[in-house]
């Protein structure tokens, strides 16, 4: 028999995300996407411990395997559930389902969800969240965005990390810039060293301004 | 690496299908997939492959239909088609959304027109 039909092959994921995404509402929900290393969570820790008195905020960390950055996390006193994929390249929107019910979200502000490490699968994946943020850091290539176009396409915001080390390494700002906002056009990009702590107060203020607008239901 | 988890949920479409109408073992899966979707081919027919070994599936066809990439020009609106290939991450051979206009030369800002697709389109089973 021939059945002709037209499904999108990820619409389990995607309906899955809707679940999530009524399960969130009014959270700011972030998914944050990078290269190994690019210090999505050293930038999460200084985020939680500059911003705790302010929100009240809660984490899902994706690995690999070791609950290592779970650790680390859970250290600044911040609610922190972990989801080991066990290999597996990406987070779905199942396995948020599931690490949401280890989670008391009660008066949360903010949902950093950490996804594993790679600039490829996780783009794929809806997880439910309000935004996508990309995090690149010079010591990567400057022709990330040109060689990962989704991510920084679909992203509602990027931080560039170590710009503390701008002066050892050959990373051209202006070029990886130009590129990610050729992808997409108003995205707005936060130079940040993480460890230093240069250039935060932008990156909080964009956070503030998206909890505002997600609970007036914008 | 996704392609297996991507395998998985054609598989499951494919088997929705087939209990809707009836059937029990598929034969041909034809799915589209857009240059820019992030899968590689290969891998995909590989993951597929595995996952059908030894089930009432095995043996069913897996045709792969490539969608090619068509952009619209951020500067001048001129629609042309963006490097040939499937399967690499931003188009193989080419640098995918950012491939210079053939009016004007602009590589910045295009518009997909074409090229994301990723969805089960036709199958066969018995």
């Amino acid at each position: 028999m021939q059945i002709p039909v037209v499904r999108n092959v990820l619409e389990a994921n995607e309906k899955m995300a809707g679940v999530v995404r009524e399960r969130v509402k009014g959270i700011l929900t972030l998914n944050l996407i990078s290269s190994p290393g690019a210090g999505k969570t050293t930038l999460l820790e200084r985020t939680l411990t500059d911003l705790g008195k302010e929100f009240k905020m809660a984490v899902i960390e994706g690995d690999l395997q070791t609950d290592n950055d779970a650790r680390r996390v859970a250290a600044t006193g911040v609610q922190a559930v972990q989801i080991d994929t066990e290999g597996g390249c990406h987070l779905d929107s199942n396995l948020i389902l599931n690490a949401l019910d280890n989670l008391d979200l009660t008066g949360v502000d903010i949902l950093f969800i950490e996804n594993v490490g790679n600039l490829v699968c996780p783009t794929e994946f809806d997880l439910g969240e309000d935004a996508k943020v990309g995090i690149l850091s010079v010591t990567e290539g400057d022709d990330k965005p040109e060689k990962y176009p989704l991510l920084f396409n679909l992203a509602k915001a990027m931080v560039l990390n170590k710009t503390d080390l701008l002066p050892y390494v050959q990373f051209d700002v202006e070029k990886a810039s130009r590129h990610a906002r050729a992808l997409n056009k108003d995205l707005p990009i936060f130079q940040v060293s993480a460890t230093k702590g240069d250039g935060l107060e932008a990156w909080y203020g964009w956070l503030r301004e998206a909890v505002k607008a997600k609970k007036a239901g914008k | 690496m996704h392609e297996l988890a991507i395998a998985e949920n054609m598989l499951k479409i494919a088997e929705e299908e087939l209990a809707r109408h009836g059937c029990t073992k598929l034969t041909l899966l034809r799915v589209e997939v857009g240059a820019l979707s992030g899968v590689v081919c290969e891998s995909l027919a590989f993951g597929f492959e595995c996952l059908v070994k030894g089930t009432l599936h095995e043996g069913c066809t897996l045709d792969i239909v490539p969608i090619p990439l068509k952009l619209r020009c951020g500067a001048c609106g001129l629609v042309f088609d963006g490097p040939g290939g499937i399967g690499g991450i931003a188009g193989a051979g080419g640098m995918g959304e950012l491939s210079p206009c053939p009016g004007c030369g602009e590589v910045l800002g295009h518009e997909v027109l074409q090229g994301r697709e990723m969805r089960v389109v036709w199958l066969e089973g018995e």
